[in-house]
């Protein structure tokens, strides 16, 4: 069955992805300017002041339960100054994804919504797991745990089509619904999202990540963040949050709760914040023009 | 004029009367449980998360744990005017990852199962119909006019899976 996605489905991806919308020019420039030491609050706040529904996001953001601040933040210069850049950077890049993770996939029998509550669930348990393991870049744990299925809004179309296909090919070969895709389809949704990164100019860590988020262990660099968002994704599937057709029909590498060192009463435990802070971000989904009063 | 209420994960949602219906979108290990009162046409359903809750912890969302979810839920239907001898149970959720040979280390979708049946046994509560396990995503509904449970699995079928107001219905499935 392997290669019955024809070269001119291939072509068609391509052109797919290059149909995306391409990161807002504002994302990129905070993304760089958070990364320069010289930058200040100031200058940051006003490339972002540039793009007036993503300032209003990014203050609607900040201002969510989720980051809990003390009082209410006015001011993106304010906010720059008490997120930090990395935050900032972060809410810059989640603001830019949400029309695109918001959409509905209706190739994965997902409502309008759900991938973006998917994507928002896989972000707050990389960042727990993260934060467990003490990896040094829990800010960058949540970046990529948004982006880790950005390649379904790609393959939607194609899914949509063959989707019965995909299924009975993973039910019969009992294989992983990843693994039906890139045999029935020739490629899979981690393969488009690391096209979408690529295109997107991301770090090239977060391509990886996304590339490889099924399985970590093909990755070339054996980054343990691949396993943090690995093991974000499968609890949230497992979950069911932001859950489609293809339902659990995923695997959870063998070695991966090892290689982070938990168990299963960390699972657990994890589960349970992710559902509390589920539940404080559930405004995040919110129109951002109420962010302006 | 009746409701149709979302019920999250954690959440509990009792309403009374006709005309209403109650949702558990997207449940995936997640268990929905459907209580109902034939009589009164109370009907309750939580959507419990995990099995047991620690003790330290316990009381922020009762309905997230099946060993104090269920207790909490009888209560709030009690309450809104229900019998606790005459509630009737459905339950539906509890998906494992599939397994591909593989051993398998994420089991909670079993555990919140056999959770939920022991606290609804301990609560006195017949199971009259339940739906659980495999690896597909399920939508429950509970319709108050007269308790007809109906689950949907995501991309495929929608089915009923009881009606709980049916007085001839038996006394329960073998839990």
């Amino acid at each position: 069955m392997n290669g019955t996605g024809t070269p001119e489905k291939l072509q068609q991806l391509v052109q797919t992805i290059r149909d995306l919308p391409a990161l807002p020019e504002v994302v990129v420039r905070v993304m760089r300017m958070t990364e320069d030491p010289r930058s200040d609050a100031q200058s940051i706040a006003k490339v972002i002041a540039t793009d007036q529904a993503m300032a209003a996001r990014v203050l609607k953001l900040a201002n969510s339960a989720f980051y809990g601040l003390p009082r209410r933040v006015s001011t993106l210069s304010e906010a720059v100054v008490i997120l930090g850049f990395r935050t900032i950077k972060n809410l810059a890049i989640a603001a830019s994804t949400f029309e695109l993770l918001n959409r509905e996939i209706a190739g994965y029998w997902l409502q309008r919504g759900e991938l973006w509550r998917h994507s928002l669930a896989c972000a707050i348990g990389a960042q727990l797991i993260a934060h467990k393991v003490r990896l040094p870049v829990v800010e960058e744990a949540f970046v990529a745990g948004l982006l880790h299925d950005i390649g379904k809004v790609a393959i939607n179309l194609f899914v949509r089509e063959q989707f019965d296909q995909i299924m009975e090919h993973a039910l019969q070969n009992r294989i992983p619904f990843v693994e039906a895709e890139q045999e029935v389809l020739g490629f899979n949704h981690a393969m488009a999202g690391g096209l979408i990164a690529e295109k997107w100019n991301l770090p090239p860590a977060l391509v990886s990540v996304i590339k490889y988020h099924h399985r970590p262990s093909s990755a070339p660099d054996k980054d343990l963040m691949i396993s943090v968002v690995h093991l974000a994704d499968i609890l949230s599937i497992t979950m069911g949050i932001g859950i489609g057709g293809d339902g659990l029909y995923y695997v959870l590498e063998e070695d991966t709760l090892a290689m982070l060192g938990m168990e299963q009463a960390d699972i657990d435990e994890l589960c349970e914040q992710v559902v509390d802070q589920m539940a404080q971000a559930a405004n995040l989904q919110e129109q951002p023009e109420v962010a302006l009063r | 004029m009746g409701v149709n209420l979302t019920v999250g994960m954690g959440e509990i949602q009792v309403v009374r009367g006709a005309g209403n219906v109650l949702t558990a979108l997207g449940l995936g290990s997640c268990i929905g449980v459907c209580l109902y009162d034939p009589l009164t046409r109370v009907a309750g359903m939580v959507h419990v998360v995990l099995p047991q809750s620690q003790a330290s912890k316990a009381g922020d969302l009762p309905g997230k744990f099946a060993d104090t979810a269920i207790p909490a839920i009888v209560q709030r239907m009690v309450e809104q005017g229900a019998s606790a001898s005459r509630l009737k149970a459905a339950i539906a959720g509890g998906a494992q990852l599939f397994q591909f040979g593989v051993s398998n280390s994420l089991d909670v979708g079993a555990r919140n199962a056999e959770a939920v049946v022991k606290a609804l046994r301990e609560a006195g509560i017949p199971l009259q119909a339940k739906d659980v396990g495999g690896s597909a995503g399920r939508t429950l509904r509970l319709i108050s006019d007269n308790g007809l449970i109906v689950v949907r699995t995501i991309g495929g079928a929608e089915r009923e899976l009881a009606v709980l107001g049916n007085i001839l219905a038996s006394s329960g499935v073998a839990a």
